[in-house]
């Protein structure tokens, strides 16, 4: 595998990747609120809208995430701070409630994968010559 | 973490799926041991790699330690253990092609899907998924991503198909990680039939997805638990049968407002911290399903203990045994269940994880129940409501 991309690149290469996993998780999540909602008598329909935007606005921005482009990136950060604004009460639940802390794939997903893509994102801006002639596709592949 | 199969108290029988086997603490101790072996790698030099390829390599060295160590322990029988070494070999032949600079290629495509397809078949077959599983399946499929990444932008209109499709198999891999997840953890817990329905769960039974029950002894209940239990549902009867008029519920606070469906929970807030437990009078919920005329029936009650954690009174012994909920989904706009808390670790956005519940038992209160302490059967309870029509 031959590397010649700048630091930004690797980095955003990196996030891209982090960011289809969970927008795939999101995807997955609209799904079982949605069956939810059609199968459980009372349930409202509202998580399952809210976690489709969620699910489109991650798989969207990621294709978009580029050093140069700002609105990409502020979607990806609200949604992600959502999620980790959840993670932090349900964290705070689970220690005064059960006295432990959430299942490992909760915080693989609710806290290492948000955390992990803010930072590389933020990261990547630090860079003073960010690359845009690289990675520019809409469609980058799987990452 | 959660620790193996523990919950607080005497709590002590959830579903696998938000925990972590004792089967696989094996995995846990071979990956504890992978960054020893990964010293001993390295001491020969640091390739220079880029910051996905050291994830590449990370995520497939974590995954193979973690087969080699179910190998090692061969808790699941001589076959599975042969695949997972099998597993673990491959795993780390394409971690070290990676290291070495080289394209993980089709075999890395190949190794990745085949143990991410066979997890599939072993939740199917009925093999409870747990934590530990399932947090090497999104290990692996973000491995895949990195695999199927392409370095160069797509250009021409197939190229970006192809870079499509590629995205679309990643996003049904992870949503047939998370159905088949269900299908097994559902199946599991199906495996000794009546006893859920009873909520009789023994050492070896599974609970479905969602709920706890504490272990009871498998034994018949004694004759005074018996008579202790006919008396506690005569006694229910009795006392909750002003509230087969709505009316008179909705007049002692219970949240009666659009009744639908079978299974309809009317709580009332006032009687959650009234300190009576157990209290036929003044139950926290009553439950209501609507006939196929219309009309509301009542079918029994929920009581609630006033604490997380505090054991309800088993006054009929092995017949009435208390359960409670786990990591049940509660959405905020506006208020009400959501869901459980997916395989995947996540609850729908706009909602939190209510981990545990206190815990509650059901009294049903019409005549023939199967179950009066335990979960009504829906095929039943059509069948009484189709009569109760009928008759009016």
């Amino acid at each position: 595998m031959e590397t010649t991309q700048r630091p930004a690149d690797d980095l955003l290469d990196v996030a891209r990747a982090l960011l289809l996993l969970q927008g795939s998780i999101l995807v997955a999540t609209t799904i079982e609120a949605l069956a939810w909602a059609i199968f459980f008598p009372g349930a409202s329909g509202s998580p399952a809208v809210m976690s489709g935007a969620a699910a489109v606005a991650i798989l969207v921005g990621r294709t978009r995430l580029r050093a140069d482009r700002r609105l990409a990136r502020r979607i990806v950060f609200l949604v992600e701070g959502v999620i980790l604004l959840s993670a932090t009460i349900n964290v705070a639940i689970e220690l005064a409630l059960a006295h432990g802390l959430p299942p490992i794939v909760a915080v693989l997903s609710q806290i290492v994968l948000p955390v992990s893509a803010i930072t590389l994102l933020r990261r990547s801006t630090r860079h003073p010559h960010t690359a845009t002639t690289t990675g520019a596709g809409i469609l980058q592949g799987a990452s | 973490m959660n620790l193996p199969l523990a919950h607080i108290g005497h709590v002590a029988g959830g579903n696998p799926l938000y925990q972590i086997g004792a089967e696989h603490i094996a995995g846990l101790i071979a990956l504890g041991a992978l960054p020893i072996v990964w010293w001993f790698f390295l001491r020969r030099g640091v390739p220079a790699l880029a910051p996905i390829e050291w994830l590449l390599v990370g995520l497939l060295g974590a995954s193979a330690a973690i087969h080699a160590g179910l190998a090692i322990v061969n808790d699941h029988g001589f076959i599975l253990a042969v695949l997972f070494a099998i597993d673990a070999a491959l795993l780390a032949v394409v971690a070290r092609r990676v290291l070495r600079r080289s394209p993980p290629g089709r075999l890395g495509v190949a190794v990745l899907i085949g143990s991410i397809v066979a997890y599939w078949g072993s939740a199917v077959s009925g093999e409870a998924p747990d934590q530990v599983g399932l947090a090497t399946k999104l290990c692996e499929i973000l491995a895949l991503v990195i695999v199927l990444r392409q370095t160069v932008p797509a250009t021409s209109f197939w190229g970006a198909a192809r870079s499509l499709g590629r995205g679309l198999a990643v996003v049904l891999l992870v949503v047939g990680t998370g159905a088949t997840s269900w299908v097994g953890a559902f199946r599991a817990s199906a495996a000794e039939p009546g006893a859920l329905s009873g909520h009789r769960i023994h050492s070896g039974s599974v609970a479905p997805p969602g709920m706890v029950m504490p272990a009871v002894p498998a034994r018949p209940a004694t004759a005074a638990e018996q008579v202790a239990a006919d008396d506690l549902i005569l006694a229910a009867r009795k006392a909750l049968a002003r509230y087969a008029d709505i009316s008179v519920a909705a007049a002692d606070g219970y949240n009666v407002k659009g009744i639908a469906g079978m299974d309809f929970h009317a709580s009332n807030p006032a009687n959650e911290n009234d300190g009576r437990i157990l209290d036929v009078a003044h139950p926290e919920t009553l439950v209501y399903a609507v006939a196929p005329n219309g009309q509301p029936v009542l079918m029994g009650a929920m009581f609630l203990m006033p604490k997380i954690g505090e054991p309800g009174p088993t006054i009929g012994g092995p017949l009435t045994v208390w359960h409670a909920h786990q990591h049940v989904c509660i959405s905020l706009t506006p208020p009400g269940l959501a869901g459980l808390l997916s395989p995947l670790g996540m609850c729908p956005v706009g909602t939190i994880d209510l981990a545990l519940t206190a815990e509650m038992i059901h009294i049903w209160i019409v005549p023939g129940a199967p179950e009066p302490f335990g979960d009504l059967d829906d095929a039943w309870k059509r069948a009484y409501l189709s009569a109760v029509a009928t008759q009016r």
